[in-house]
């Protein structure tokens, strides 16, 4: 596996269960220097309190509490209190009789003890990186979204077609008729556009009604995205 | 003869004791019930010869004698009397009349006595002699006998016939013509004296002759009883010879095998002795191993205990030891946090070095009695369960009392009550629906003892199996968790080493709470001065 970008760990809080005291001070100290905010606990009931008044983005629990048991706080959440948050468990046990329930329960991870701090760090960043991302397009979007509302609308169309239209091969194969034929737009501004695209070599003519769309010539909006999916 | 007593003792081997004797009984019997037969036959034999000779044969020659002399004397004389007229006539008429009349009286005794049976059992034992020795009877009258007699009665009848004409010739006094027929008569008197005499004779000869038969009938019965006395004798003895030499075999049998089996009863009592002193080796080594196997079952569910009690401090040192990596990266890592670290760490270190001491002592005790605190002892055993029972969610309570010095093996008590705990475990974890599981232990001191007492609300021991629980390798539980060896240990360590006692009862107890539950009580009592004498 590749080194993960934990940075985006930095945005997130995280809720950890842990009933052996010393372990979750030292795991503590560790996490906290990668994510927003951690907050340690030794009980589901001081848990449950934290997640009502916190946000909580995940939940990294031990399963075997002192007389509690991490999956059945877990279960509690989901399907009596309705949270859905992602979470990782902890065990001493590769018991299977609670990997079982972990998997019904659609835990996002298990870590077996005693925990490895890289592990826990890219598993806690897997589980987050979807998250993070869908954040950033939703980000781009609005940015989008943004760009359009003060420059050519006809533009922005004609943009949002090619990108639709492309084929596996990042081919587009319309003519400039076909092109006017969906969409409302005139033909110099067509030509113009095509003209402009191609001169930052995102566009290259291959042949008669054929274009190739190349993604690495476009320039860079400012803004770093993490793109490993 | 040897080869007949082989033979003999072949056969009666198979004969019983008691048979045997009946056997030389019956023949000593038989022969003297045979001899004793004998000798009355011969007896009455004897006695019916004799009688046969006297009253046959000798006495009826009296009457022939008398017959002889009353015609000689009576008829002859009287006759010649009146020939030649020297009597009366009346007198002779009487005097012949009455020999006549004497005469014929005589014979008809004569005949009778003659032929006179004895009977009874004299001649029938004679006749059965007789027939036995195959003598005829010589009794019967020979023919020439016969005539002599059938010519007396003639000449009884002719002399008769005279004499009464004799007699009314003499009442007629006709005296010449008498004298003719007188001198007839006088000669038949003679002529039937000769014929007396010769019955006589011959009756004599018949008598010797008989006298003869008696002596051979004597003489061969004599011989038959001495021959039969002598064979009775001869097959009495042969038959005690036998019987004795069967006894004698038969001892000697005895004695040999008495011998034979007192040999093999010796040998197997050799046998037996060193097969005793093998299975007590062999059972002393089976102890020794169950020892190991309860040490090693119990060092199973103390390893779990101390491989948890580990495996928490080695989770949060591993931590700490990552989190100095994972500071130095973020550039974190500064003086006080690495002191406060390492500070952690070694106090991690030690504990775990610590619980590692408790479980070396326990295995590795050193055999050597010491002075300890039971109360101390105690709570070791609930220390090395304690991880256990969290798990199991079972709650333990201690009472102690003050502290209990005593003198022993510290590491075999805690092993004990260690026993009892796990036992208390196991029944609670069996029974799902028992709610709040509990073990309380109450340790107290009364004059004469140390009293432990383990009790758990598990319900107690089914009634049926509290003698045997004790036994070795008496179990309930599924193989995988139960050897059946635990309580036979804990019993053998308290009784032989700890020289007290440990028994269980079935209790209801209340565990502070208002209900009273079902609950099984070990108690293990201990002497109070240790096992210092
Ligand atoms: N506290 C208890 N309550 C009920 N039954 C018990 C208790 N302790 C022991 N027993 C019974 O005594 C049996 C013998 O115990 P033990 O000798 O320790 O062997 P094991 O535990 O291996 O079965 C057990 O199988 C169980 O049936
Ligand atoms: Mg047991």
């Amino acid at each position: 596996m590749n080194k993960r970008n934990l940075d985006i760990l930095g945005n997130f809080n995280i809720l950890y269960i842990e009933d052996e005291p010393e372990l979750l001070r030292h795991t503590a100290t560790v996490l906290e220097d990668f994510v927003q905010k951690i907050f340690p606990t030794l009980s589901c009931k001081e848990a449950l309190e934290i997640i009502q008044k916190n946000r909580v983005d995940i939940i990294l629990t031990d399963i075997n509490l002192k007389h509690e048991n991490g999956i059945e706080f877990l279960k509690e959440l989901k399907f009596e209190l309705g949270y859905n948050i992602p979470s990782i468990v902890t065990t001493a046990y590769t018991d299977t009789e609670y990997l079982i329930d972990a998997i019904k329960l659609k835990v996002e991870d298990y870590i077996v003890k005693p925990i490895n701090i890289k592990d826990l760090l890219n598993s806690i960043h897997d589980v987050l990186l979807p998250i993070a991302q869908e954040k950033e397009i939703k980000k781009s979007y609005n940015m989008i979204r943004t760009i359009s509302a003060v420059t050519d609308g006809k533009q922005v169309e004609l943009v949002k077609f090619i990108l639709k239209n492309l084929d596996d091969e990042s081919m587009f194969n319309y003519s400039y008729g076909d092109i006017m034929n969906q969409i409302d737009v005139s033909k110099p501004t067509v030509i113009k556009f095509f003209r402009q695209l191609s001169q930052k070599g995102i566009l290259t003519k291959i042949q008669n009604r054929k274009y190739f769309f190349n993604e690495n010539s476009l320039p860079d909006p400012g803004e770093e995205i993490d793109c490993e999916i | 003869m040897k080869d007949f007593f082989k033979y003999a003792n072949k056969k009666l081997e198979n004969v019983k004791f008691a048979n045997k004797t009946k056997i030389l009984i019956f023949t000593i019997f038989g022969g003297t019930i045979l001899i004793g037969f004998l000798m009355f036959i011969s007896i009455f034999a004897l006695k019916y010869d004799f009688e046969a000779l006297f009253v046959n044969l000798t006495k009826p020659q009296v009457k022939l004698e008398e017959i002889k002399d009353i015609y000689q004397v009576n008829i002859k004389e009287t006759l010649s009397a009146i020939k030649e007229n020297q009597i009366s006539k009346a007198e002779g008429i009487e005097v012949l009349s009455l020999a006549e009349q004497i005469i014929k009286k005589q014979w008809r005794e004569y005949k009778a006595e003659e032929n006179e049976k004895i009977g009874g059992l004299p001649e029938f034992a004679s006749n059965w002699l007789n027939f036995f020795l195959l003598q005829r009877d010589k009794t019967q009258k020979t023919v020439f006998e016969q005539r002599i007699i059938q010519n007396i009665e003639k000449k009884i009848k002719s002399i008769n016939k005279k004499t009464q004409v004799i007699i009314s010739l003499l009442n007629t006094k006709k005296s010449i013509k008498n004298k003719k027929i007188i001198n007839d008569t006088i000669l038949e008197t003679n002529s039937i004296n000769i014929y007396l005499s010769t019955l006589i004779t011959n009756n004599l000869m018949h008598a010797i002759s008989k006298k003869e038969a008696n002596d051979r009938l004597f003489n061969t019965s004599t011989m038959m009883l001495v021959f039969l006395i002598s064979l009775s004798f001869i097959f009495i003895i042969l038959v005690s010879i036998t019987i004795i030499n069967n006894f004698k075999e038969l001892h000697y049998s005895l004695e040999e095998n008495i011998d034979k089996k007192t040999k093999e009863l010796r040998a197997l009592n050799i046998s037996l002795e060193s097969r005793i002193s093998k299975e007590v080796e062999n059972s002393r080594k089976k102890d020794s191993i169950m020892f190991q196997q309860a040490r090693l079952a119990s060092m199973g569910e103390v390893l779990q205990n101390i491989a948890h009690q580990w495996r928490q401090p080695l989770g949060t040192l591993m931590m700490i030891i990552q989190s100095f990596q994972s500071k130095y990266e973020v550039g974190k890592l500064n003086e006080n946090f690495l002191n406060q670290s390492v500070d952690d760490a070694l106090k991690i270190g030690q504990n775990m070095s610590d619980t590692l001491d408790d479980f070396k002592n326990f295995f590795m005790p050193n055999r050597a009695k010491q002075t300890f605190d039971v109360k101390k002892a105690i709570e070791k055993s609930i220390s090395l369960s304690k991880y256990q029972l969290e798990k199991d969610e079972i709650k333990l309570d201690f009472m102690p009392s003050k502290a209990i010095k005593t003198y022993g093996f510290k590491n075999e008590l805690i092993h004990v009550v260690l026993n009892l705990i796990n036992n208390s475990k196991d029944i609670l974890l069996s029974r799902p629906n028992i709610g709040e599981k509990k073990i309380l232990i109450i340790l107290k001191q009364t004059k004469q003892k140390i009293i432990i007492n383990v009790i758990d609300n598990g319900g107690g021991v089914k009634n049926d199996i509290i003698t045997k629980i004790f036994d070795p390798y008496f179990t309930t539980k599924h193989k995988s968790i139960g050897t059946g060896i635990g309580l036979y240990m804990a019993k053998q360590l308290v009784e032989r080493h700890m020289l007290g006692k440990i028994y269980c009862k079935n209790i209801k107890y209340k565990f502070g709470k208002k209900e009273f539950y079902d609950s099984a009580m070990f108690s293990v009592e201990l002497p109070i001065e240790g096992t210092t004498s």
